[in-house]
């Protein structure tokens, strides 16, 4: 069964062209060839004739026919003869040749000059050609004078030869021609399979590679050994396409596998708290049993709950709801969560600019937002420092940005900031972050289609989200 | 026996070293990784349980120091890395057994009281030096198949002597394996427990079992019988 493919659609198409061509090309050389062979043959009856002709002569004694066998051979012979026959106009017989044996050749009114050749059944059974020509026999010289005029002796000859070995040839060449068609088209087949088979080499050599792909091993590049400048753009995309999901890939099994690893440390905590006091219960102490087995489950809680923010957040479509936001209102109240832990570090928050600047975005992730960063900023400020936030308005766009001072970060570590579970120490002990607040952020950022940037100066640590829609007088919220 | 645990969680930390001094185990704690290493070339361990992701200095550095200072210590790995690659690594690096997180206490306890047979060519966790058995597992003495009554420090003195057959172990040694290395003890005290073992042991039947040898230390031999 025909399949559909590549191969067997050039094969196919190329086939039909090549069949296309090949019988125009054929019907035409036929037509041409057939024409100038019964032409020629019909030249080569004419010329006989006319040699007939200039053999009858006028003279005072009537016409005569100056015929000698041994020159015209063909109208004596027995097998394969040829034919004439000289009549008036009248009808009446002037002279036949030999091998009519007596019998009359058809003709039909004619006039002077014109040839008229047919297609006759001949005396032996075979098929003819006729030729019949309507002449004035040609006057001795002598008797030639402007009173003697050309229609005086009207005279037919007719004459008449086998056609069936032109019909042969005919044949043959129909026969060249039909059956070189399909062996054309075999060779040609068999040509453009062995092309295409050579063409789609590198094609094969990617499938096989493809097919054979290691998913754990998607980062090796795939090579193609017979490359082919076509290929080589093919070979470049599907490589980096390859790239670009191993590194999906990648970041997925690091989530995955920190994700598992910031559960395992509380479950071992749990799982060995647990067997110790049931084994020795005297030798703990109950009160810091209960302490420490509470905390260890409020850090599995606050690993499980921000897996679950990630997976909320990152779930589409989310239904927002878009509001006007008092932006140093939402810091104020945020500020509250964390004053207790920013009072024991010293730490002062001010937020700088129009108190009453608004925006128009997502409430409760714009919170979220505004509460994660806030949180980070306590937890890794300097102590006896300023943590800073300010709305700048550009047009009908504003850009939030919040700047703590912290001795806990590099340059170098600012691209992984936003990265699940990064934390900066190997430990990964802290009780309250465990690495997700500002993918988190991101995700959030991402779904609200605003931009996070973030910088480092001299301890200066600042985050920047832009691209929020300011309220000024002419906006109306949604 | 004397325990490292070298884990940044306080409370595996805090449990951990609970349940191994309950068993009878001495334990020196942390969860630094750089006073980890120095506990380790500090003092002589039976095993250490290294976590991986330690501060100051993860697990994985400490094991390599360890080892390039040609310290045969046991050294179990406790991680939450539970890919193969990361056991292979440890494995590969002188660790001698790989334990992932989350792991119960008594298959830690197991795998330790393991590599400890392994270290002291133990095939099982009884060591029998004539009348007297000791079984490591248990932490009991018995002689002629009647436990004694020892206490914590009693039964591990023994151990300890026991473990080091023939080899005479002096107070200082004792005093390091067997407190705490933030416990500050005198001669004296390793004098008072033998004392206290040598009378219980010898109502029991086993007179001299532990031997004095002036002015280096404490040794118990083997039976002139069991030699070969």
């Amino acid at each position: 069964m025909f399949r559909k493919s590549i191969k067997n659609n050039i094969i196919l198409s190329s086939l039909l062209g090549v069949g296309i061509i090949l019988t125009l090309k054929a019907t035409t050389a036929n037509w041409f060839i057939v024409g100038w062979l019964e032409e020629n043959f019909d030249k080569n009856l004419l010329a006989k004739a006319q040699v007939l002709l200039t053999l009858v002569e006028e003279d005072d004694e009537g016409i005569e026919f100056n015929f000698a066998d041994e020159f015209m051979p063909e109208f004596e012979r027995k097998e394969n003869p040829e034919y004439f026959q000289f009549r008036y106009v009248s009808g009446r017989v002037f002279e036949s040749s030999n091998s009519l044996k007596g019998d009359s050749m058809p003709f039909k009114a004619s006039s002077p000059g014109v040839q008229l050749f047919s297609d006759v059944d001949l005396y032996d059974g075979q098929k003819g050609r006729l030729l019949q020509l309507n002449f004035i026999p040609q006057l001795d010289e002598e008797l030639r004078s402007a009173s003697r005029t050309a229609s005086d002796d009207e005279m037919i000859l007719l004459i008449s030869r086998e056609r069936e070995s032109l019909d042969f040839l005919i044949l043959l060449v129909n026969f060249t021609l039909l059956f070189s068609i399909p062996l054309v088209l075999l060779f040609m087949y068999v040509a453009i399979r062995i092309a295409t088979d050579r063409g789609l080499r590198p094609l094969e050599e990617l499938k096989t590679q493809l097919e054979t792909l290691d998913v754990n091993r998607l980062v090796e590049p795939i090579k193609i050994n017979s490359s082919v400048a076509d290929m080589e753009s093919i070979v470049k995309v599907i490589n980096q396409a390859l790239e670009r999901i191993s590194d999906s890939f990648r970041r997925e099994q690091r989530f995955t596998s920190d994700a598992a690893h910031e559960l395992r440390t509380p479950i071992a905590e749990l799982m060995n708290m647990a067997e110790v006091a049931k084994r020795w219960p005297k030798k703990v102490d109950q009160l810091e049993f209960y302490n420490d087995v509470l905390k260890s489950s409020e850090k599995m809680h606050l690993i499980v709950n921000s897996l679950f923010e990630l997976a909320r957040c990152k779930k589409t479509p989310l239904k927002l709801e878009i509001s006007e936001i008092g932006v140093a209102q939402r810091f104020t109240e945020n500020w509250k969560k964390y004053a207790k832990q920013a009072d024991s570090k010293g730490l002062r928050f001010e937020f700088v600019g129009d108190a009453a600047a608004r925006v128009i975005t997502s409430y409760i992730e714009f919170d979220l937002i505004i509460s994660n960063l806030l949180s980070n900023a306590v937890e890794y400020s300097i102590e006896d420092s300023t943590i800073s936030a300010c709305l700048t308005t550009d047009g009908e766009l504003a850009t939030l940005t919040i700047k703590n001072y912290t001795d806990e970060l590099e340059e170098g570590d600012l691209p992984h900031v936003f990265e699940s579970l990064w934390r900066k120490e190997d430990s990964r002990n802290s009780e309250s972050h465990i690495g997700m607040g500002l993918t988190i952020v991101k995700a959030y950022i991402e779904l609200l289609q605003l931009d996070i940037r973030v910088s480092l100066s001299d301890q200066l640590y600042c985050v920047a989200v832009s691209g929020l829609p300011a309220v000024n007088e002419q906006t109306v919220a949604p | 026996m004397k325990l490292l645990i070298i884990e940044d969680s306080e409370r595996l930390r805090k449990s951990l070293s609970t349940g191994f001094k309950a068993l009878g185990f001495t334990v020196d704690c942390t969860g630094d990784g750089r006073e980890g290493l120095n506990f380790a070339l500090s003092y002589a361990y039976d095993a250490i349980i290294l976590d991986i992701m330690l501060p100051s200095m993860d697990g994985i550095s400490i094991l390599k120091e360890v080892r390039d200072k040609r310290i045969q210590t046991n050294i179990l790995i406790l991680s939450a890395m539970n890919q193969l690659e990361d056991r292979v690594k440890g494995l590969n690096l002188g660790a001698d057994d790989y334990l992932c997180k989350p792991f119960s206490f008594d298959e830690l306890n197991a795998r330790v009281l393991t590599l400890i047979r392994r270290y002291y060519q133990l095939k099982s966790n009884s060591i029998e030096i004539g009348a007297v058995s000791l079984d490591i597992q248990m932490k009991q003495i018995s002689v002629n198949g009647t436990v004694l009554r020892l206490t914590s420090m009693e039964y591990s003195l023994v151990e300890r002597l026991a473990l080091n057959l023939n080899r005479v172990l002096s107070s200082e040694q004792l005093i390091n394996h067997l407190f705490d290395s933030c416990v500050v003890t005198s001669k004296n005290a390793i004098e008072v427990h033998i004392s206290s073992t040598r009378k219980k042991l010898k109502l029991a039947g086993v007179a001299d079992f532990i031997q004095t040898h002036r002015g280096f230390g404490y040794v118990i031999r083997k039976p002139c019988s069991e030699n070969p």
